[in-house]
C-alpha cells in the first residue's frame, strides 16, 4: 500500500510529462487511390509517406523551440472532383487539419485548391502542373511542379540543338498532338510560341487536340501520316500515351524525333509496350533518378526511399510529392509556429534547397507561386536505358537524331 | 355554391411535411452542426432535388434515363456563364439554367419514341455526345480546363437553405404529380403505352412534358453545384459516372416511389462519404455489398424495406 502511494506522485508527474508533450501537427491529403488515376495516386502516397517517417523518426519538426511530430491524414478522393473538393472540406472543417497537400492531376487539383483558398489553408501540391492554377489569384496554393509550357519550350531547345549540328532538316515539319485538357494546353503553348520565334526553322503541319483516356487515335494518325512530318510531338497522360503509341507502331510510323511530354520511360509502359517499339521515344520528366548521380538531396532521397520500398527505384511523382511534405516541414519550421497565415509568408518567400533539378526551390509571385525549374530530358535508348540528355550539366548520356528506326 | 378550400394533401401529412422542412431549415441555427456536415448537407440536398426529379423520368414514366448529366452540365454551364458576365442574382442564374436544361431536354424528342432498353441506349448516347460536344465548345465551358467562378463563403453556406428550398418543392411536386391526374397518366404510359394512347393519353406529350420538367429541375441542381463548387469542367459535369448517380440514387431508395429518391441520395452522398473518410479501405467492399444486397433482395429499395418493417409493427397489423 505505502509502495502503491510512493509511486503515485511519480505516476502524475509522468502523466502530467505525457499530457505536456506538444500535439502533432496536423497535415492533411487526399489522392487518388481509386479510378482512373490510382496507379499515380500510389505513388504520391508512398512519397508523403517517406517524408512524414523520416520526420517522425528523427524527433519531428522544431518549432518555436519544441519538437513536435507530424501527423497524415490521407483519403482516397476516387479519382473525382466533388469527392476530391468534399473530402477538403472535411479535412479542413472535421478533422482540423493544419495544413493540405495536394492531390494528383490537375484538374483535380483545381477544383480541390478552392478549398483551401476559400478557408485559407496553405496548399502545397507537386501533382498539377497546369499554369490555369495557378492564374487565379489564388494566395495559398504553391506548386512544387514546374509548368507544362516549360516542359514544350525545353524540348524544342534540344532539338533547335540538333537541328543546328545539322542531324534535322530545316525547316522541320512538326505533327503536334495535345490532349485537350490544361495540361495539353500548356505543352500547345510551350512548343508553338518557340515556333514562332524560331524565323522558320519549323512548321506545324498538324496541329490537332484529342480527348484524355481516349480508346482510338487512329483517325488522329492517319493525318499524322498524310502530313509527312518530321517531328512527332504529343502530349499525352500515361494511358493515352500507350494507346496511342501502340496504334503509332501498328500503322508502321517513324519519325526523326518522337516524344508524348512528359511520358516515355515509365516502366509500366515499356512493360506495355516492348522495349523495341519505345527506342529512341524522348521525354521531359520534373524529375529522374538518375540526378542521384551526384550527392546531394536526389541521391539521399533515393537511398531513403530504395530502403523503404523494397530496392525500388522511385520515379518523378513520389520526388515530388516528396518535396512537395518537405518543403510544407521547412516552412512550418521557420514559421516557428502552427499558425497557418505564418506558414504561408514563409513559403511566399522561400527560397531552398531541393531534390529538384536546379538544386533550389521557390515559389514566384509572378507566376501564381509556382515552381519554375527546369525539367530533365531522357530518351529511350537500346542499351542503356533512358538517361539524362539534357541539360549538360545533369546528363548522363548523349540524345540521339534522327531516330535510327526510321532507316530500317 | 362553392365546394370549399380541398387541400391538396391530407392536413396530417402537409403538417408533419412543414415539420420536417422547418426542422432542417432551422437546424444550423440550433445543434452545433459543425461546417463539414452543414456542407456535406448541402451536397445532400443537391443530390436529392436531382434524384428526385429523375425519378419522374425513370420512376413515374418507367424511361430510365442514363443520360441526365446532359442537362445538369448544361444547367450548370448556362449558370456559371451568366454569373461570370456580370452581377446577377444567383437563384436567377440557376433558374436560367434550369430553364436551358429544359429546353435542351427537349431535343431528346426523338428518343421517346423508344421503350425500355432502347430509349435507355439512346440516352446514353445523348449523355456521351452532349459531354463530346460541350468539352469541344471551348468558348463556352473553357473545354477540358473548365470554368472558374469566383470563390464566396457566404454563398456555399447559403446554398443550405436553397437546397433544402429546392428539395422541399421538388419532392411536394412528386407528390403531388404521383397523385394526380397526370400521375395516373404516367403510371398509364409506363404500364402500356398503346393501350394509354387507345384511352386517349398522349404518350408524346406526356413524355415531353416530363422530361422537360425532370430536365430543368435537374439544370438548376447543376447551377447551384457549380456555385458550391467554384469550379466547373465538361468531363465532370456531364461525365456518364453523373448519369448513373441519378439512378443509383433511386434505385437504392426505391424507384417510382415519392421519397424513395431521397433516401437513397442520403445513403448515396452521407454513407459514401462516411465510409470513404472512416474506412478507406474497406468502403468499395462495403458499399457494393449493400448496393448488391438492396438490388437482390428488396427491389423497391429503402422504400421497400421500410415498407416490410412497418407492417411487421403492431400497431399496423392492427390497423390491416
Amino acid at each position: 500500500m505505502l509502495r502503491a502511494r510512493s509511486l503515485l506522485p511519480l505516476a502524475l508527474g509522468l502523466a502530467g510529462m505525457i499530457g505536456a508533450a506538444a500535439p502533432p501537427v496536423k497535415v492533411g491529403a487526399t489522392l487518388p487511390l481509386t479510378g482512373s488515376e490510382a496507379r499515380i495516386g500510389g505513388f504520391f502516397k508512398e512519397g508523403y509517406e517517406l517524408a512524414f517517417e523520416e520526420v517522425n523518426k528523427a524527433g519531428g519538426l522544431q518549432v518555436g523551440g519544441q519538437k513536435m511530430n507530424v501527423s497524415l491524414t490521407l483519403l482516397d478522393d476516387t479519382s473525382t472532383q466533388a469527392t476530391a473538393v468534399s473530402l477538403a472540406d472535411r479535412l479542413v472543417n472535421a478533422d482540423k487539419v493544419d495544413f493540405l497537400l495536394g492531390t494528383y492531376s490537375s484538374h483535380l487539383i483545381e477544383a480541390q485548391s478552392t478549398v483551401a483558398e476559400q478557408y485559407k489553408v496553405p496548399y502545397i501540391n507537386g501533382g498539377g502542373g497546369a499554369t490555369k492554377i495557378f492564374k487565379r489569384g489564388f494566395k495559398y496554393i504553391f506548386g512544387t511542379i514546374s509548368p507544362v509550357e516549360l516542359l514544350g519550350t525545353t524540348l524544342m531547345t534540344w532539338i533547335d540543338g540538333q537541328q543546328k549540328a545539322g542531324k534535322l532538316p530545316r525547316p522541320a515539319k512538326i505533327a503536334l498532338l495535345w490532349e485537350n485538357t490544361a495540361h495539353g494546353k500548356d505543352f500547345r503553348k510551350g512548343v508553338s510560341d518557340h515556333v514562332a520565334q524560331s524565323k522558320g526553322a519549323y512548321t506545324i503541319a498538324v496541329d490537332e487536340s484529342f480527348a484524355l483516356d481516349g480508346k482510338d487515335f487512329g483517325a488522329l494518325l492517319g493525318k499524322v501520316k498524310a502530313a509527312k512530318v518530321d517531328l512527332f510531338l504529343a502530349d499525352a497522360h500515361l494511358p493515352d500515351y500507350i494507346t496511342m503509341h501502340r496504334q503509332y507502331v501498328a500503322m508502321g510510323l517513324c519519325h526523326k524525333v518522337v516524344s508524348y511530354g512528359a511520358r516515355g520511360s515509365e516502366k509500366g509502359a515499356i512493360e506495355a509496350l516492348g522495349r523495341e517499339n519505345v527506342n529512341y521515344v524522348l521525354s521531359g520528366v520534373w524529375w529522374s533518378a538518375q540526378l542521384a548521380a551526384k550527392p546531394g538531396p536526389s541521391r539521399d532521397f533515393v537511398n531513403a526511399f530504395k530502403a523503404r520500398y523494397g530496392g525500388r527505384e522511385p520515379e518523378w511523382f513520389q520526388a515530388l510529392a516528396y518535396q512537395s511534405a518537405k518543403t510544407l516541414f521547412t516552412a512550418i519550421q521557420q514559421a516557428g509556429k502552427v499558425d497557418r497565415e505564418a506558414v504561408r509568408q514563409k513559403l511566399a518567400a522561400m527560397k531552398q534547397g531541393s531534390l529538384l533539378p536546379g538544386g533550389t526551390l521557390e515559389f514566384p509571385a509572378a507566376f501564381g507561386q509556382q515552381a519554375q525549374n527546369p525539367f530533365v530530358l531522357q530518351q529511350n535508348l537500346p542499351d542503356s536505358g533512358a538517361p539524362i540528355i539534357y541539360p549538360p550539366d545533369v546528363a548522363t548520356g548523349t540524345g540521339v537524331a534522327p531516330n535510327p528506326n526510321c532507316g530500317k | 355554391m362553392s365546394r370549399g378550400f380541398r387541400p391538396p394533401a391530407p392536413p396530417r401529412l402537409l403538417l408533419g411535411y412543414g415539420i420536417v422542412v422547418a426542422g432542417l431549415a432551422a437546424l444550423p441555427w440550433f445543434t452545433e452542426l459543425t461546417v463539414y456536415s452543414h456542407n456535406l448537407m448541402t451536397l445532400a440536398f443537391l443530390s436529392i432535388a436531382g434524384a428526385l426529379a429523375w425519378n419522374w423520368m425513370g420512376g413515374f414514366l418507367g424511361q430510365v434515363s442514363f443520360g441526365h448529366a446532359a442537362m445538369f452540365g448544361v444547367g450548370g454551364f448556362v449558370a456559371a456563364r451568366i454569373l461570370l458576365a456580370g452581377p446577377v442574382p444567383a437563384p436567377l442564374a440557376w433558374l436560367a439554367g434550369g430553364l436551358a436544361a429544359g429546353v435542351f431536354a427537349l431535343g431528346a424528342h426523338p428518343t421517346l419514341r423508344l421503350r425500355g432498353p432502347y430509349f435507355s441506349i439512346a440516352t446514353i448516347g445523348m449523355g456521351e455526345a452532349t459531354r463530346l460536344l460541350f468539352t469541344y465548345w471551348e468558348d463556352f465551358t473553357g473545354g477540358s480546363s473548365g470554368l472558374s467562378l469566383p470563390i464566396q463563403t457566404d454563398m456555399k453556406h447559403h446554398l443550405y437553405w436553397w437546397g433544402l428550398g429546392l428539395v422541399a418543392l421538388v419532392a411536394a411536386a412528386s407528390w403531388l404529380i404521383r397523385h394526380s391526374a397526370l400521375g395516373l397518366q404516367l403510371l398509364a404510359i409506363k404500364a402500356d403505352v398503346d393501350a394509354a394512347a387507345d384511352l386517349g393519353v398522349s404518350a408524346t406529350f406526356y413524355q415531353d412534358l416530363v422530361f422537360a420538367l425532370s430536365g430543368a429541375v435537374v439544370g438548376v441542381t447543376g447551377g447551384m453545384w457549380a456555385s458550391y463548387f467554384s469550379f466547373i469542367e465538361p468531363n465532370d459535369m456531364f461525365g456518364f459516372d453523373r448519369s448513373i448517380a441519378f439512378v443509383l440514387m433511386a434505385v437504392i431508395g426505391g424507384v417510382g416511389t415519392v421519397l424513395g429518391p431521397l433516401l437513397g441520395a442520403v445513403v448515396f452522398v452521407l454513407l459514401r462519404q462516411y465510409l470513404l473518410a472512416s474506412y478507406p479501405q474497406l468502403y468499395l467492399g462495403l458499399y457494393g455489398l449493400l448496393l448488391i444486397f438492396i438490388i437482390l433482395f428488396e427491389p423497391l429499395g429503402l422504400t421497400g424495406l421500410w415498407l416490410r418493417l412497418w407492417r411487421r409493427l403492431p400497431w399496423a397489423r392492427a390497423e390491416a
